[in-house]
Order: structure tokens, then C-alpha cells, then sequence
């Protein structure tokens, strides 16, 4: 069994995922977590779901968003629900929710249709941004020009990834699903 | 009600307290971490595992710790036949498999089967235990909770969740081939390989109440308790406390209804006398 334990960590392939807010890093959440569910269980949106069997063996059965399922809502209304359950506090809640990033967000451009949804879902003002030909970019909706949010128009929306904080609501609603949350990790691999 | 089908409905309840906890997506808690308003139980071993795993002492969780120790004192290992959900689930996949090995074409599995599990009946609770150890010495070495990735009981409840938030099983449902397997090699898989089984007994062999007593008059010695008991015990003769999960099958089979259940004190439950 030592021997099991030892081969499932160190043959683990390094997976990546996004966490619930104000999980710890991914280098000792693996170690805390016992994959009760309970994160799971509480979650209000349903945006979390388990990591499946997979080869990554020391996370199967731990937490992680799941866009297609909903969007973290912690920075829009008070909620952190799966850290105030976690019994190992490998969810902690942190002093101030506007500190907290789960990751950030891609825009595959060419399948936008430009519909805007996102625009409306994100809970953080100038994460998504609208390119506007004569000056700053539009932070919301209204100021676009009906003219540019064609579905057919060469610009799209993008992300501000130095404010985006990865809750995936943007993603959830995005009807062609051409929205990819990012782990923390990846983004600090890109930055 | 009989006993039997009180012991069905006190599995599923387990079960169905997380569904109702799921959809009202409330902190009703796990098999792992129960949490009804101030009232917290965390699972012995996860308790156990996590703390190793991390390095750290979750304060926070001692007092559940020590109340499911107390609790385990006070009732034994009833959990195992009263509440877990691996019973439910994995010990009648095993009897299913069994049933379809011993039909047909898979006629051929059966003396290799039976040679198999003659082989591992020289197995008991002390592999369990050993299963256990090696494993704690593991995640101490290695730094993560791996029991509970494949803990039969954590699979279970992490599906029923996933089920009702949902609607779907997860993938990781297969890694219950491997206990399935256990209980379908060695009939009473469960009893020697299970770590949370193994590590109850001892905290269990405190317990006296609610324990199945034989040996009146009307004995006849036949042993049909013995055989339909998980752990082959007796209960007309001195046996083990910490090996009987009170499942009170020799209670419902005694032909001479010889078997009773120990009250606290000297008083003693006859459940055949009420008809």
C-alpha cells in the first residue's frame, strides 16, 4: 500500500483545473482535500462538479468548475458557502473576496457571434472589453454601436486577464460555448 | 417492522438525506463529513488522513473526531451494517455477479472462482488492518489523502451527489471494481479489507449494549447463527464485540429464537415476541 501511494503520486499526471474561490495552491490542495463533496453539495449554482477518474490519480474526486454546469457567483452576492462547509479548510475563505482569482478567461474569436451575453453575466466592470475604433474600449453594453456588434463583425469581444477573475458566469451562458475558463496556474504559467 | 427491512430503510436514509442535502443544496453534509446546524461528525479515517496528509492538526475537527469514537464505543460497528452505503451497493453488484458467473457460459468461472476464494479465506481482519497502516504510512510519506480517492463509501456519496446536482454519474464509479471484486472473491470482503472496518474494531470492543446474546435453553447448537454472521461468530458463546457489526442476521435466523438483543443494564429486546 505505501508502495501504491507512492506510485499514484508520482506517476500522477499533473492535471489542471479551476477551483472553487479561495482554495489554497494547488500544490497543497491535494494534500488537504478529502473529497467529501460537500463543496459540491452546497454549491448554489451547481457550477461545481468532481474530477473524474482520470490519470491525474491524487485529484479524482476533488472539486473543480464546471462551466457547463454554472458560474461562481461569490463576486456578485455573498456566498463562499464551499469554504465556510470545508471541513479541512482546503476552501478558506478569504478576508476579502475582491483579493480571490480562480483563473481567467480565453475567447476562441472565431466562433463569437458577438451576442454580448457575456457582457451582461460579468460581475467585474472592464474584465471584458469591446474594441472601439475612436478611443478607449467599451466597458458595457449600452456605449457599443449596434453597427459593430454585428454578428458577422471582424471585432470581438476580449478580456482584460489582469481583471478577470475566472467565476466562468460568461462562459456558462455563452451560447456557441467558445469560452474557455483558465486555471490559476495557467495563468501564471502565461504571465 | 422487521428487522430486515429496518436495516434496508436505515441504508437508504443514509443516501437519501445527501440527495434531499443535494437538492436543496444544503450543508447537510456526507458520508465523510456529516453537519447538521452545530452537530459536525467527520469520517475516523479522513480525519486521520487529512492531518497526516497536510502536516497539520485540525483543531477544528477533534471534537467530531472524538464523537464518533464515542460514538462507536457507545454502538459498535453498527455503521457498517446499518448505515453504509458500500454494503448497499457493492455487496449486491458482487451477489449479481455472482448470480450471472453461475449461469450459462460463465459456468467455467466457478471452480476457478471457488479455488480463488478457498485461497483467500486464510484472510481477516488483521489485512484490513495491515491495509489500513500501509496506507496511512503512505500518505504520511507521500503527503495526500489516498484512501479517500478510493474509499468505496466516498465513491458512493461523491455519485449520489453528482446524480441529483447533475444528473450524472461520474466516471469514477469504476474504481468500485476494485472492493466489488473483494466481496466477490471472498464472500465477506468487506469484514477483512475494509480500513474504516478494521480501524472501528477496536474503539468497538467497548461496546456492550445492543449486542446479540444466545445461549438460552432453547439452543440447539445448530450454528445457523454462525454461518449467516458476516464475522462467524456465536453469540451463544464469548465472542468478540469488536468483530459483530450488529447487523442482528442471527437474530432473524435462529430457528429457535434463542438469540436476543442486549439492552442497556440487564434488560434484553426479544423481537420475536411481538408476533
Amino acid at each position: 500500500m505505501v508502495a501504491l501511494a507512492g506510485a499514484t503520486t508520482r506517476f500522477s499526471v499533473a492535471g489542471d483545473y479551476v477551483r472553487p474561490p479561495g482554495t489554497v495552491v494547488e500544490e497543497s490542495f491535494f494534500r488537504k482535500c478529502i473529497k467529501c463533496g460537500i463543496c459540491v453539495e452546497v454549491c448554489p449554482t451547481r457550477a461545481l462538479d468532481f474530477v473524474g477518474l482520470t490519470l491525474d490519480v491524487k485529484n479524482i474526486g476533488t472539486p473543480k468548475l464546471n462551466v457547463r454546469h454554472g458560474g461562481c457567483i461569490a463576486w456578485r452576492k455573498e456566498c463562499l458557502k464551499c469554504a465556510d462547509v470545508c471541513p479541512t479548510q482546503a476552501i478558506k475563505r478569504p478576508a476579502h473576496i475582491k483579493d480571490v482569482r480562480m483563473g481567467s478567461i480565453r475567447i476562441r474569436e472565431k466562433e463569437c457571434i458577438n451576442c454580448l451575453l457575456c457582457f451582461r453575466e460579468c460581475p467585474i466592470e472592464g474584465a471584458l472589453l469591446f474594441p472601439n475604433p475612436h478611443g478607449a474600449p467599451f466597458r458595457k453594453t449600452r456605449d457599443i454601436p449596434s453597427a459593430l456588434s454585428d454578428r458577422n463583425s471582424p471585432v470581438k469581444p476580449y478580456a482584460d486577464n489582469s481583471l478577470c477573475i475566472g467565476c466562468g458566469l460568461c462562459a456558462w451562458v455563452c451560447p456557441p460555448r467558445c469560452m474557455d475558463v483558465l486555471s490559476r496556474d495557467e495563468r501564471r504559467m502565461r504571465a | 417492522m422487521t428487522l430486515r427491512s429496518a436495516r434496508t430503510l436505515s441504508r437508504f436514509s443514509g443516501l437519501a438525506l445527501i440527495a434531499a442535502g443535494t437538492i436543496a443544496a444544503l450543508s447537510t453534509g456526507t458520508f465523510c463529513y456529516w453537519r447538521f446546524g452545530w452537530i459536525r461528525l467527520i469520517c475516523p479515517i479522513g480525519f486521520v488522513e487529512a492531518s497526516l496528509g497536510s502536516g497539520t492538526i485540525y483543531w477544528s475537527l477533534i471534537g467530531p473526531f472524538l464523537v464518533v469514537l464515542g460514538l462507536v464505543v457507545l454502538l459498535g460497528r453498527a455503521f457498517c451494517s446499518w448505515l453504509c452505503p458500500s454494503h448497499l451497493v457493492v455487496t449486491h453488484i458482487a451477489l449479481l455477479a455472482k448470480k450471472v458467473s453461475s449461469i450459462g457460459v460463465m459456468k467455467w468461472t466457478v471452480p476457478f472462482h471457488a479455488r480463488l476464494a478457498s485461497r483467500l479465506s486464510i484472510l481477516d481482519y488483521r489485512d484490513g488492518l495491515a491495509l489500513l497502516l500501509g496506507s496511512l504510512v503512505g500518505i504520511a510519506l507521500f503527503g495526500y489523502p489516498f484512501l479517500s480517492t478510493f474509499c468505496p463509501i466516498g465513491v458512493i456519496t461523491r455519485n449520489v451527489i453528482s446524480l441529483f446536482a447533475h444528473f450524472r454519474l461520474g466516471t469514477d464509479l469504476f474504481l468500485l471494481l476494485l472492493p466489488v471484486a473483494a466481496v466477490y472473491l471472498f464472500s465477506w470482503g468487506c469484514i477483512a479489507g475494509c480500513p474504516l472496518g478494521s480501524f472501528q474494531r477496536f474503539p468497538a470492543k467497548m461496546s456492550t449494549i445492543l449486542r446479540p446474546v444466545g445461549g438460552a435453553q432453547e439452543c440447539v447448537n445448530c450454528k445457523a447463527c454462525t454461518e449467516v454472521c458476516p464475522a462467524q461468530l456465536h453469540p451463544g458463546e464469548k465472542y468478540d464485540p469488536g468483530a459483530c457489526t450488529k447487523c442482528f442476521l442471527c437474530v432473524e435466523t435462529c430457528p429457535k429464537k434463542a438469540i436476543v438483543i442486549q439492552l442497556p443494564g440487564h434488560s434484553a429486546y426479544v423481537p420475536h415476541d411481538n408476533g
